[in-house]
């Protein structure tokens, strides 16, 4: 097996010039997330040509369907995603899972223009869905995610809190989860913090260092967030349930 | 309040995460090759842990 087998699938998809960005657990490491994943996300354009790629890249893979659905625009197009173990020598048992829409994301078209692009040496270029889309994509209904979510915007934070532009503030405001890091911002940018109360107005809490005020805001930013996670999915489960039962029938 | 909120900031991030943040994103995939080559030696699996908040955990039981 060869050492990395992220690298393996990720170089097959080149190879077959399949149409992707690269989410989940190994695009939080490349942003600086000290995790060790053993699957592989994909968000992938869902086209037929970009389809018919796939397939190709994944029969190259020897990479068997695992759950419903199939592998089909109208199921990718709905929000759905397809999930794969592979066989091939150098990648046997590792999961590949492919999804053309993220939710509260907005379209592949969008996130490929805003993709960052990551050389390694003797492994040409990863596309990877970009730090802002990333974190968006981590707002769903599982603790693990509001966790990486934290820590990604604490790691930008962290990596350029000398002079950063006013729009990096701007996203940190936004975006971070932690109430130190947002009284401290808020003081050090009280203009821009003033400007975006009314996208987040959690931040009026800010302004005035009510730290204990802010924590249960936080909260429930993140309660609704799942909320709507959850009423996203109860419709595809109950297809993939009715998917499953006819399979079995 | 700000300089105890900039030492609290300093100290939310241990030694091993500034290190791991110091390096490029491409040595961060070098690195992680390493983890692979020693997790896969000693037997690792491939499986993906249970995620029971998962939408798609039901489709596993």
């Amino acid at each position: 097996m060869t050492p990395n087998p992220i690298l393996k699938v990720l170089s097959t998809f080149k190879k077959h010039r399949v149409k992707s960005l690269l989410i989940g657990g190994q695009a939080c490491i490349i942003y600086g997330a000290a995790e060790f994943s053993r699957d592989s996300d994909f968000v992938i354009l869902c086209d037929n040509d970009n389809l018919e790629r796939l397939k190709d890249a994944l029969k190259t893979l020897k990479a068997e369907l695992i759950y419903v659905p199939p592998l089909e625009a109208s199921y990718l197009e709905r929000g759905h995603a397809c999930h794969f173990r592979c066989k091939a020598k150098d990648v046997q048992g590792l999961r590949v899972d492919v999804i053309s829409k993220l939710r509260g994301c907005d379209s592949f078209d969008k996130l490929w223009e805003r993709k960052k692009t990551v050389s390694i040496k003797k492994g040409g270029a990863i596309n990877v869905i970009g730090l802002k889309d990333l974190v968006q994509s981590k707002k769903t209904q599982r603790d693990k995610d509001w966790l990486m979510l934290k820590r990604l915007v604490e790691n930008d934070i962290l990596l350029n809190e000398n002079n950063p532009s006013a729009e990096k503030v701007k996203w940190w405001l936004l975006e971070s989860r932690d109430p130190g890091s947002l009284v401290r911002l808020g003081s050090e940018h009280p203009e821009i913090l003033k400007e975006n109360i009314p996208c987040r107005p959690l931040l009026s809490a800010v302004g005035g260092q009510n730290l204990q005020k802010l924590g249960p805001e936080l909260q429930g930013e993140e309660l609704i967030e799942r909320q709507k996670d959850i009423e996203y999915w109860m419709p595809l489960k109950k297809e993939l349930e009715a998917l499953r039962h006819d399979m079995r029938v | 309040m700000k300089r105890k909120l900039i030492m609290k900031k300093n100290t939310e991030f241990v030694d091993e995460d500034r290190e791991w943040l110091s390096i490029t994103p491409s040595q961060r995939i070098l690195e992680t090759t390493k983890l692979w080559r020693l997790y896969l030696s000693l037997g690792g699996s491939l499986d993906p842990e249970p995620d029971p908040q998962s939408p798609f955990y039901f489709q596993k039981t």
